[in-house]
C-alpha cells in the first residue's frame, strides 16, 4: 500500500541497524559477564590474593596469566576452556563495540569518502589485529588445557 | 532596567565578517527578547534583520541562538536571560543577513521524509475516524512547528550536515505513529537508511531547544525500536 512513494533507490542496507542494536545489547553483556568473571574470581580466592589492579583486568580479560602473578592457584580454577571461550566473548564484545564507535565518530567528522575509507580500512586491520592477538593469548599462549 | 544586547550581525553585501552589533536599552523585566530586536530595528538601527511572524510562538520563525541556547525570541522573558543578552543566527544554516538564515537545507530534509498523509484506500463516506487513544499515540509529535531549533542544535548535525535531523524524524514519527496513515513503510526506508535516525547519538540538545517541549529523542527512539522489530 502506498509503497511507490517514495521508493527510489535506496540503500537497503540494515548493517546500521543491527549496529546500533548491537552496541546496546553489547553494553549490557559486558556489564554482566564482568561482574559475573570479577565475582567469581573473588569466591575463588580473589581477596588477598589479587591486588585492585588483577582484580579488574580479571573482570573484564579474564587470561589466567592475570592471576598467576598473585598465589590464587590457576590450575583448576582458571586455566579451563570455560574461561577461555568466556575471555573471548567478553573481548570480541569489548573490540567490537570500541571499533564501532570509533567508526561511528569517524563517520560524522571525516568528510572526504576516501580518506575515510581509508581510516575505515585501518580501524578493520587494527581490530583483526587485536582478535589475533586475543586469540593467541587465550588459546596458544595460553595453551588450551 | 538597562539592558546590553549584542547581536551577532552579518551582511554579505558589505562586510567580509560578521561583527557583534551592541545596543543599550531600557526595558521591562517581563518584555520578551523579539520586543528588544523590534525596538531595535525600530529605534536604534533600522538595518538589523530577523524574522518573526506571530510573535506567540506558534508560526516558528523567531528561532535565534540567545545566550547560547536556541530559543524562539518571541517566548524569552527579560526577567529570564539576564541583563546582558546575546543574541545570534542559528548555527548549521547558512546566514542570509544578521539573524535570517537560509531555511531551504532544513524545508528539504522536512519534505524529503514525506510530510502528509498517505492513503490510497478509497475514502469512507465521511471522514476517516480515530479513536482518542490511536491519537494519543503521536500526540507530542504533532505540536513541532518547524522552527529549525531542534535540528540547529544537533552537533550530529553540525558535523555532517547530511542527517536529516531530529525535526524531520519527528514529522515522520507523527504520520509513521497515525493508524490513518498508510506510508509508514516507505518513511521508515528514507529514515533507516545511514544518514537517518542512525546519526542521533542521543545528546539531548534538540530536548533542551525545543519550544513546544517535545520530547524528541524518546520519538527518535521509538522510530528505531520500530525498524528493529520492522
Ligand atoms: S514569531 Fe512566531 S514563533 Fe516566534
Amino acid at each position: 500500500m502506498a509503497a511507490h512513494i517514495g521508493s527510489s533507490a535506496r540503500s537497503r542496507s540494515k548493517f546500521e541497524l543491527y549496529m546500533w542494536f548491537f552496541t546496546r545489547v553489547s553494553g549490557v553483556l559486558m556489564l554482566v559477564l564482568g561482574a559475573y568473571s570479577i565475582i567469581y574470581a573473588n569466591l575463588i580466592g580473589g581477596p588477598g590474593m589479587m591486588d585492585a589492579a588483577a582484580q579488574t583486568r580479571w573482570a573484564f580479560f579474564p587470561i589466567s596469566f592475570h592471576v598467576t602473578a598473585s598465589k590464587v592457584e590457576v590450575e583448576p580454577n582458571f586455566q579451563n576452556a570455560f574461561w577461555q571461550f568466556y575471555g573471548l566473548l567478553l573481548f570480541l564484545l569489548a573490540a567490537t563495540h570500541g571499533t564501532n564507535g570509533i567508526r561511528v565518530i569517524l563517520k560524522d567528522y571525516v568528510r572526504q569518502p576516501v580518506l575515510l575509507a581509508w581510516l575505515n580500512a585501518l580501524l578493520f586491520i587494527v581490530w583483526l589485529s587485536m582478535l589475533g592477538a586475543a586469540v593467541y593469548l587465550l588459546f596458544v599462549a595460553q595453551g588450551v588445557s | 532596567m538597562k539592558v546590553k544586547v549584542k547581536v551577532r550581525r552579518f551582511n554579505p553585501e558589505k562586510d567580509h565578517r560578521p561583527y557583534w552589533g551592541e545596543y543599550q536599552l531600557e526595558a521591562q523585566p517581563t518584555d520578551r527578547v523579539l520586543d528588544l530586536l523590534v525596538y531595535i530595528k525600530g529605534y536604534i538601527d533600522g538595518t538589523l534583520t530577523f524574522r518573526r511572524s506571530c510573535a506567540h510562538g506558534i508560526c516558528g520563525s523567531d528561532a535565534m541562538v540567545i545566550n547560547g541556547r536556541n530559543r524562539l525570541a518571541c517566548k524569552e522573558l527579560v526577567k529570564d536571560v539576564g541583563r546582558t543578552i546575546v543574541i545570534e543566527p542559528l548555527r548549521g544554516l547558512p546566514v542570509i543577513k544578521d539573524l535570517a538564515v537560509d531555511m531551504e537545507p532544513f524545508f528539504r530534509k522536512y519534505r524529503s521524509i514525506l510530510p502528509f498523509l498517505i492513503n490510497d484506500e478509497p475514502p469512507p463516506y465521511t471522514e476517516r475516524l480515530q479513536s482518542p487513544e490511536a491519537r494519543e499515540r503521536f500526540d507530542d509529535t504533532t505540536k513541532c512547528i518547524l522552527c529549525a531549533a531542534c535540528t540547529t542544535s544537533c552537533p550530529s548535525f553540525w558535523a555532517n550536515d547530511s542527517y536529516l535531523g531530529p525535526a524531520a524524524i519527528v514529522q515522520a514519527h507523527r504520520f509513521i505513529f497515525d493508524d490513518r496513515d498508510r506510508g509508514a513503510q516507505a518513511r521508515l526506508a528514507i529514515l533507516a537508511e545511514a544518514d537517518g535516525v542512525w546519526r542521533c547519538r542521543t545528546i539531548y540538545n534538540c530536548v533542551d531547544a525545543c519550544p513546544r517541549e517535545i520530547d524528541i529523542t524518546r520519538a527518535i527512539g521509538e522510530v528505531k525500536k520500530l525498524l528493529l522489530v520492522e
